[in-house]
């Protein structure tokens, strides 16, 4: 199965170009950039996606990049640094979100219970302002509360399954969910389970009656 | 057109993509210097739209220039473009650089995400990405001015879909579709592109 359904409407398309164009341009948050990162990093068409938006940049920078004056000292301090072996440009970077999340045993992790067969586990990246990334760990046939979306939602299957009214998802597929038209409600696949990672940029909106309970809670 | 285009474009008559495996394998300096002079000006502007002031913009430059030294054993012409290659360390320095900055302003975070170049291309991917990079600078020149604008604000001045609706005051679906056209023209050169390996 390739990165996204086909069954999925017109707006989850461009929605989804619109995400890839944003990763490649490197205006993602740091949240949504790791589920994409991921993504790609699990799924052949999605790596394909990637490299084509990159080449668009690639292209633009050789086109549309008016040069700008650079002075004169700028190359002789780049000759000086690459002779320079311990420069604080080399990378310090902490782990990679392959090492992190998909070579550890997920049974290692404090996984904190959400609803009976639901477990989540808050991923400790930077966050903007309602933002929320986590990881979803459900039951085999167990589901989520219908919902929608006052903002967007990633999720990337990185275990298991998981269906939904617009299909199923197996590892290394990507559901994007964006706006309050549409509800959904995620059903774990029945012998599996389903681990998955989530962003989303604002509180979901339940939608069921025990939903419609809850959401005060949540805000 | 792609003769055209190469006869026009600096980037399609010099063999950047040489020079930088020329750096790779043989650290040759006088290869370094001629990327250099091509791409370190462009840099510049690139950062300086995304806002950075010029010494900020220059002092990324030199970081960039760095780690194309460093990291230049890793390109293998065969798989990529100069340009997609350096754009995409460059984009990866902003995104360190913001990261840093946001570092600075909140709490200290256990994990953030890497962002490595990618050269695991398997041998059914290994796309021309030099012909697909004519290509594209085709597409992007015949672009109408309201998809190109959106393009260029999403990649050069860092502003979000919702961003670019918000500055140019027009619907968020409307930047969307424009993009969607500008995409659905470039994914046909992506399928020929596909088609030929």
């Amino acid at each position: 199965m390739i990165g996204i359904p086909q069954n999925l409407t017109f707006e989850k398309d461009r929605t989804y170009d619109a995400i890839m164009m944003d990763h490649a341009a490197g205006n993602l948050s740091c949240a949504q950039t790791l589920v994409i990162d991921s993504y790609i990093s699990m799924n052949d068409s999605a790596r394909a996606d990637s490299r084509h938006y990159l080449a668009m940049g690639g292209a633009l920078l050789d086109s549309e990049c008016k040069p700008s004056h650079i002075s004169g000292v700028c190359l002789d301090n780049v000759m000086a640094m690459i002779d320079t072996p311990d420069h604080s440009t080399q990378s310090t970077r902490p782990k990679n979100a392959m090492d992190c999340y998909f070579d550890c045993d997920f049974d290692l992790l404090e996984w904190k219970t959400l609803a009976p067969g639901i477990e989540y586990y808050d991923v400790p990246v930077p966050c903007q302002k309602k933002e929320k990334a986590q990881l979803l760990k459900m039951a085999p046939g167990k589901s989520v509360l219908e919902h929608s979306h006052d903002g967007l939602e990633l999720t990337l299957v990185l275990d298991g399954a998981f269906h939904d009214d617009t299909g199923v998802y197996n590892r290394g597929d990507l559901s994007v969910e964006a706006g309050h038209d549409h509800a959904h409600k995620p059903v774990a696949d029945m012998e599996q389970g389903c681990i998955c990672l989530a962003v989303t940029t604002a509180p979901l909106h339940f939608t069921g009656l025990l939903g419609r309970v809850i959401n005060p809670f949540i805000r | 057109m792609a003769q055209a285009l190469e006869k026009t474009n600096v980037a399609d008559s010099h063999p950047y993509e040489d020079d930088l495996a020329s750096v790779g394998q043989n650290k040759d300096r006088q290869a370094f210097v001629r990327l250099f002079d091509y791409y370190a000006g462009r840099l510049k502007s690139f950062y300086m739209q995304q806002g950075l002031n010029p010494e900020t913009a220059e002092e990324l430059v030199q970081e960039v220039f760095v780690l194309i030294w460093r990291k230049a054993e890793q390109f293998d012409p065969a798989k990529a473009n100069a340009s997609t290659w350096i754009y995409t360390i460059a984009r990866n320095k902003r995104i360190d650089f913001l990261r840093k900055d946001i570092k600075r302003q909140e709490d200290p975070v256990e994990f953030l995400p890497d962002i490595e170049e990618d050269q695991s291309q398997g041998p059914e991917e290994k796309v021309i990405q030099t012909d697909l990079s004519v290509r594209m600078k085709e597409i992007i020149n015949i672009l109408p001015k309201d998809q190109r604008t959106i393009i260029l604000q999403s990649y050069f001045q860092g502003l979000t879909h919702q961003e670019i609706a918000d500055k140019n005051k027009i619907p968020l679906g409307t930047v969307k579709s424009r993009m969607r056209l500008a995409v659905e023209r470039l994914k046909h050169t992506w399928k020929d592109n596909r088609e030929d390996l």
